[in-house]
C-alpha cells in the first residue's frame, strides 16, 4: 500500500495509526467531500458495532471453569508431574550427584588397596620382638621393594606398637588394636604422630617411638600433607530457597547460566580464593524515576565476582569412601553489578584420585543492593555441585 | 509476595507456568487478560457458540502443555492467537461453517443497540465474504483487540501486509453492507 487513499486513511484513522501530518489531509478532503463523510460514518458505525458485539462474547463460565482447572495440581497425572519433576534442576543436580557418587565409588574400589601382606603389617609379635630389642631404638618396618611394587599405593603403617602387657604375658594373639589400646595407656608423654600419608604416595612413615591417637584439633589442621596446590573449580547451582522474590524460571538457554567458577590456592588446610558466578536470583533493584518515586526494577540473574576464604577439615581415615572426602566451610564476600553480596558455602570435597574431585556444597548467600539508606536484601539457599581439578 | 497476579508482565506470568505454585494463579491471569479476545476470535471465526466453547478450551489446554522453560515469551496474545488460529482451522476443515444469521442480543433496550446488532449480524455475513486472510485479520483486530503487530506476528506476516488486508477488508466490508446503509438513510435521513 504505497499510496494511501482517502478511504484508507478514514480506516487508518479509526486503527489510530494515522500519522499527524495526514490528519489533517484527511480532515480536508472530509470536509469537503459528503461522500468520504458517509464512508466515514459507516466506518465507524461498523467498527462501534463489531467492538460493542465483541464485548457480549464472553466464555461460558462452565468453559472457563473446565479450562482453569487443567492448571490445577490436582488435575496433573502421575505421568505429567514425574515429567516435570525430571525437568527441574534440583533433578538433575541430584541426579548428576548419584552418578558421580556410584562412578567414583567404584573408582575408589577399583583403586583401594589390596590386602596387606604380614611384612607390612606390624603384627603383636613383631612388636613384642622389637620391645624385647630394646636396647636399640625402634626402627620401623622397612617394606621390601618387592612388596612396594605389588602394592604400589599401600601406605606404610609407621611405628611398631609396644605392649607391656603383651610382654609380661607372653601373648601372641592379642590384635594390634588392641596393642594400641594398650601402648597409649603405657605411653601418657604424646608423641606427635607422623603426618599422614596420601594413600596414593608411596612413603616409610618416618621413624617415631611410638603411635599415638590424633586427638588435638590443632594437630589435625596442620598435620596434612598437601602441602600448597592450586584448584579450579566449575560448579553447577541450582535454588533451594529464595526469600526476597520467588523464584521465577527464566527462559534462558545460555550453558553459562547457574555456574559458578573458582580458582584456589590451597595450602594445608586452607585456602584462599576468587570466585564468579552467573546464577538465577532474582532481585529488586532499588532506584527513582523521573518523578521521585521509588523504582523497583526485577532482575532475575545475576553476575558477582568476590573472594574468600576456605578451610578444609583432615581426610577421614575409617574406610575407603570416607578416606577420600573432606568437609568443607568458606565465607566469601563479593559484589555483583547491583550491590554487595556475602556467601557462605558447607558440604566436601570428594578426592579420588591425584588431581581431580568432585564439589559439593550448600550455599547461603545474600545480596543488599540499593541507593542511600534504601536498601533491599535478597537471600539465597542453593546447592551446587562440581568438578575440581587441582595442580 | 503479595497474590496480586496482575501486576506481572506477560513474560513473567508465562515463566511462572513452570513453578508448580505460581501455576495456576499464573495461568488464571492469563486466561483473565486474553481468554475473552480468543473467544471472540473464535466466535467469529467459527460462527458457532458450541463449536467456539470447544476451540478456547482447546487452545488454552494446547498453550499449556507447550510451556517450555527455555521459551522466551514476547508476544503472548500473538502466541495465543496463533495457537487459536490453528485450532479453528482445523475444526474449520472438518465441517463446513454456517451463518449464525441471529447473534446473542444482550441488552438491546435502545434503538441504538438494536441497529449495532442488526449491523453486527450484517458484518458477521458480510465478513463470511471475504478472502480468508483479510477476514482472520478484520476479525482479529474487531473483535480479538489485537494490534497490527500482534496480528502480524499471530499470522506470520508483515505488518504491512497486516495493514493493507486491514484496509481492504473494512473497506470490502463496507461495500458490502452499502445497500443496508442506503436503505437506512433513506428511512432515517439524518
Amino acid at each position: 500500500m504505497d499510496e494511501l487513499t482517502y478511504r484508507d486513511m478514514i480506516d487508518l484513522y479509526l486503527d489510530g495509526v494515522l500519522p499527524s501530518e495526514q490528519r489533517s489531509v484527511l480532515f480536508s478532503a472530509l470536509a469537503s467531500s459528503e461522500e468520504l463523510q458517509t464512508d466515514f460514518h459507516r466506518a465507524l458505525a461498523i467498527r462501534l458495532a463489531s467492538f460493542h458485539h465483541a464485548q457480549t462474547l464472553i466464555p461460558p463460565p462452565e468453559v472457563s471453569a473446565r479450562i482453569l482447572a487443567a492448571a490445577a495440581p490436582a488435575a496433573e497425572g502421575i505421568v505429567v508431574r514425574l515429567r516435570r519433576l525430571t525437568r527441574t534442576a534440583t533433578f538433575r543436580t541430584a541426579l548428576a550427584t548419584a552418578a558421580a557418587l556410584t562412578v567414583g565409588f567404584f573408582v575408589g574400589r577399583i583403586s583401594a588397596p589390596e590386602s596387606v601382606p604380614s611384612p607390612l603389617l606390624p603384627t603383636t609379635t613383631a612388636a613384642s620382638s622389637m620391645q624385647k630389642a630394646s636396647s636399640s631404638p625402634p626402627q620401623p618396618p622397612i617394606a621390601p621393594k618387592a612388596a612396594i611394587a605389588q602394592h604400589p599405593r599401600q601406605t606404610i603403617v609407621p611405628a611398631p606398637i609396644a605392649s607391656d602387657s603383651a610382654t609380661d604375658n607372653g601373648s601372641t594373639e592379642e590384635s594390634p588394636l588392641v596393642s594400641i589400646e594398650h601402648a597409649d595407656a603405657a605411653a601418657p608423654t604424646n608423641i606427635p604422630l607422623p603426618a599422614r600419608q596420601n594413600i596414593f604416595v608411596h612413603t616409610i612413615a618416618a621413624p617415631s617411638a611410638a603411635p599415638t591417637r590424633r586427638t588435638d584439633a590443632l594437630d589435625l589442621l596442620l598435620a596434612e600433607s598437601p602441602s600448597s596446590e592450586l584448584a579450579l573449580s566449575v560448579r553447577r547451582t541450582s535454588t533451594i530457597l529464595l526469600r526476597q522474590q520467588p523464584l521465577v524460571r527464566l527462559n534462558s538457554s545460555s550453558p553459562l547460566e547457574n555456574t559458578i567458577v573458582s580458582i584456589e590456592y590451597r595450602e594445608r588446610n586452607v585456602g584462599v580464593f576468587a570466585q564468579a558466578g552467573f546464577e538465577q536470583f532474582p532481585i529488586y533493584e532499588v532506584g527513582y524515576n523521573p518523578d521521585g518515586t521509588q523504582s523497583l526494577t526485577l532482575h532475575q540473574q545475576l553476575w558477582w565476582v568476590g573472594g574468600g576464604l576456605r578451610a578444609y577439615l583432615p581426610l577421614g581415615d575409617d574406610n575407603l569412601l570416607l578416606r577420600s572426602i573432606r568437609p568443607v566451610a568458606a565465607i566469601m564476600l563479593g559484589t555483583s553489578a547491583y550491590g554487595v553480596l556475602g556467601r557462605a558455602e558447607l558440604g566436601v570435597v570428594w578426592e579420588p584420585l591425584p588431581h581431580v574431585g568432585v564439589q559439593w556444597l550448600l550455599e547461603g548467600m545474600v545480596h543488599s543492593h540499593g541507593v542511600g539508606t534504601n536498601w533491599e536484601h535478597a537471600e539465597k539457599l542453593g546447592g551446587s555441585i562440581g568438578l575440581v581439578f587441582r595442580f | 509476595m503479595a497474590g496480586d497476579y496482575t501486576t506481572f508482565s506477560d513474560g513473567e506470568l508465562y515463566g511462572m507456568l513452570n513453578v508448580r505454585e505460581h501455576r495456576e494463579r499464573a495461568f488464571a491471569e492469563i486466561y483473565r487478560r486474553y481468554g475473552q479476545r480468543i473467544y471472540a476470535y473464535c466466535r467469529k471465526i467459527l460462527l458457532d457458540s458450541r463449536d467456539a466453547d470447544d476451540a478456547l478450551q482447546e487452545t488454552f489446554l494446547k498453550f499449556l502443555g507447550s510451556v517450555r522453560q527455555d521459551r522466551q515469551m514476547t508476544n503472548l496474545p500473538a502466541y495465543l492467537l496463533t495457537i487459536a488460529r490453528n485450532v479453528c482451522m482445523d475444526m474449520f476443515e472438518q465441517r463446513r461453517p454456517h451463518v449464525e444469521l441471529i447473534e446473542d442480543v444482550h441488552g438491546a433496550t435502545d434503538d441504538r443497540s438494536v441497529e449495532r446488532d442488526e449491523i453486527n449480524s450484517l458484518v458477521t455475513m458480510a465478513l463470511d465474504l471475504l478472502p480468508q486472510e483479510w477476514r482472520e485479520a478484520v476479525v482479529m483486530q474487531l473483535y480479538a483487540n489485537m494490534s497490527y503487530e500482534e496480528i502480524s506476528a499471530a499470522m506470520n506476516v508483515p505488518v504491512t501486509t497486516i495493514r493493507n488486508w486491514l484496509c481492504r477488508g473494512k473497506q470490502r466490508l463496507r461495500e458490502i453492507l452499502q445497500p443496508y446503509f442506503d436503505e437506512r438513510d433513506v428511512e432515517s435521513p439524518q
